[in-house]
């Protein structure tokens, strides 16, 4: 069982195997995400969420790959903001890169409901919630 | 050939193949990173902050909270010494929570958020500062240290002394991780900037003969130079960041980041009633949290001083190793294999 485990271990470990020391590198910088800080504003005229992009970092396809206000309990449920050329599943973004802050986007439901603004990395292997919405805790809830 | 030939040839080369595979386990290799440079403050100072990614240095954060709600700030609430040896792909970390008269004020089952009230913006620190949250006795010291095919950790190690050097790091109790798939340069989770690739502008505030000081200010451009993911914060009162670049190499030398913020009212215990912030968070700027929540304000100091460039090491620390030896062996292949 070992023997079984270290040998598919072996491909793993051999990938980018170089005979060659890798030399300095600052591609890995930066290692955080963008800052994004919203606000959030329900508009009973248009039934939507207005969420506005009020501070933070200009979002361009090298920072990330998408980013999107879903319905917490209906997660394809969903308005792209803006998408990278290499999204998984880019949608119909709202907008282009860069994203700067300013700008606004509507989510539009038929009552208000809680919401996620998700900011997906890049390579698409991490996303994360960066704002929420919730109509029953946030006084914001109010018409805009 | 006779016999006596082949044995010499082949022990030459087999001492020839170890030695080599020593060099690439120890990362014996030239190294020689580049210095920042840039036309503009903005620019040197984007340059200075990636340089980090590639030099050898040495980094220790404190951070202070010089207000909050609890009526005991100011006070020391931690202290993250790091030590970063790209050159040898390894990195040793030490978090040590000092205080936490903020975090006995509220539980994280009642505020989810309040998790996310670590001073620095990564998952080692917030879980370490969770691990404050309940801890029976501070100070609390988390080691972590990551090279090649290993993970390291420690979340109850010895407190290091003031002005501890690498080689002071000790666990105890350790537990370790190694993995096939793991490498310094991608899988240091505590690895993070401190000053993002921004657009704001800064204004030189200071000019010591040797080093230069700039100074951004305000919510707008505090809110693109400060990493802030997997932090609470949800608004800004009056902060301000100072960096400070050696003059003759242009690398870091120090960054103030004077983190005065709104943070969630239900994540700091402070009700749920939607009331605009009490006394200690009058500030100007937003004076309700970004989404119109109730807020409260909280004031860190995170004082970080950069040195030992190209000096620093980052040697294991010492005690006992619980990996078992399919673990090692993994770990070893894998440092083996990556050079």
């Amino acid at each position: 069982m070992r023997r079984r485990a270290l040998l598919a271990a072996l491909p793993t470990a051999l990938a980018g195997c170089s005979a060659v020391p890798t030399g300095p590198s600052t591609d890995a910088y930066p290692a955080t995400p963008p800052n994004v800080f919203t606000t959030f504003a329900w508009d009973p005229d248009r039934s939507a969420l207005v969420v506005e992009f009020t501070r933070g970092n200009r979002l361009t396809p090298e920072n990330t790959a998408l980013l999107a206000v879903t319905t917490v309990d209906d997660p394809d449920d969903r308005t792209v903001w803006v998408a990278s050329a290499d999204a998984d599943d880019p949608g119909d973004p709202a907008a282009e890169f860069p994203l700067s802050p300013g700008a606004t986007l509507a989510h539009e439901l038929p009552e208000p409901a809680r919401c996620r603004l998700i900011w997906t990395a890049p390579d698409g292997d991490r996303s994360r919630a960066v704002d929420y919405w919730d109509p029953e805790r946030d006084p914001a809830s109010g018409e805009r | 050939m006779n016999r006596r030939r082949f044995l010499v040839g082949a022990g030459a080369a087999a001492a020839a193949t170890a030695g080599y595979a020593g060099v690439r386990v120890g990362d014996r290799r030239p190294y020689d990173p580049d210095p920042p440079t840039g036309e503009t403050p903005r620019e040197r100072i984007v340059a200075a902050a990636a340089h980090r990614f590639a030099a050898d240095h040495r980094v220790v954060s404190r951070a202070e909270i010089r207000r909050d709600w609890t009526g005991e700030a100011p006070y020391a609430l931690g202290v993250h010494r790091q030590w970063y040896e790209h050159s040898r792909r390894r990195h040793l970390h030490a978090f040590t929570a000092l205080d936490a008269p903020l975090f006995e004020r509220v539980t994280t089952d009642e505020a989810p958020s309040a998790e996310f009230l670590s001073p620095h913006g990564n998952l080692p620190a917030v879980l370490h500062y969770n691990r404050a949250f309940g801890a029976a006795s501070l100070p609390l010291t988390y080691v972590l240290h990551v090279t090649d095919g290993r993970l390291l950790y420690d979340f109850d190690a010895p407190t290091p002394p003031a002005g501890a050097n690498a080689d002071e790091i000790r666990v105890t109790g350790e537990e370790g991780r190694s993995g096939v798939g793991l490498r310094h340069a991608d899988d240091d989770p505590a690895f993070r900037e401190y000053v993002r690739p921004h657009r704001a502008a800064w204004e030189r505030v200071r000019d010591d003969g040797d080093t230069v000081t700039y100074r951004v200010a305000g919510p707008d451009a505090y809110a693109q130079v400060v990493p802030l993911a997997l932090t609470a914060v949800r608004g800004f009162a009056d902060p301000f960041v100072e960096v400070t670049l050696d003059r003759e190499t242009g690398r870091l030398r120090r960054v103030v980041d004077h983190r005065d913020v709104l943070v969630d009212g239900r994540a700091a215990g402070g009700g749920s009633d939607g009331a605009a912030p009490d006394a200690d968070g009058e500030a100007g700027g937003d004076a309700q949290r970004d989404g119109g929540g109730p807020s409260r304000r909280l004031t860190y100091r995170i004082e970080t001083a950069f040195d030992g460039y190209g000096t620093a090491r980052a040697p294991r620390p010492s005690g006992d190793v619980g990996a078992d030896v399919e673990t090692r062996v993994k770990g070893f292949l894998m440092d083996l294999f990556t050079y």
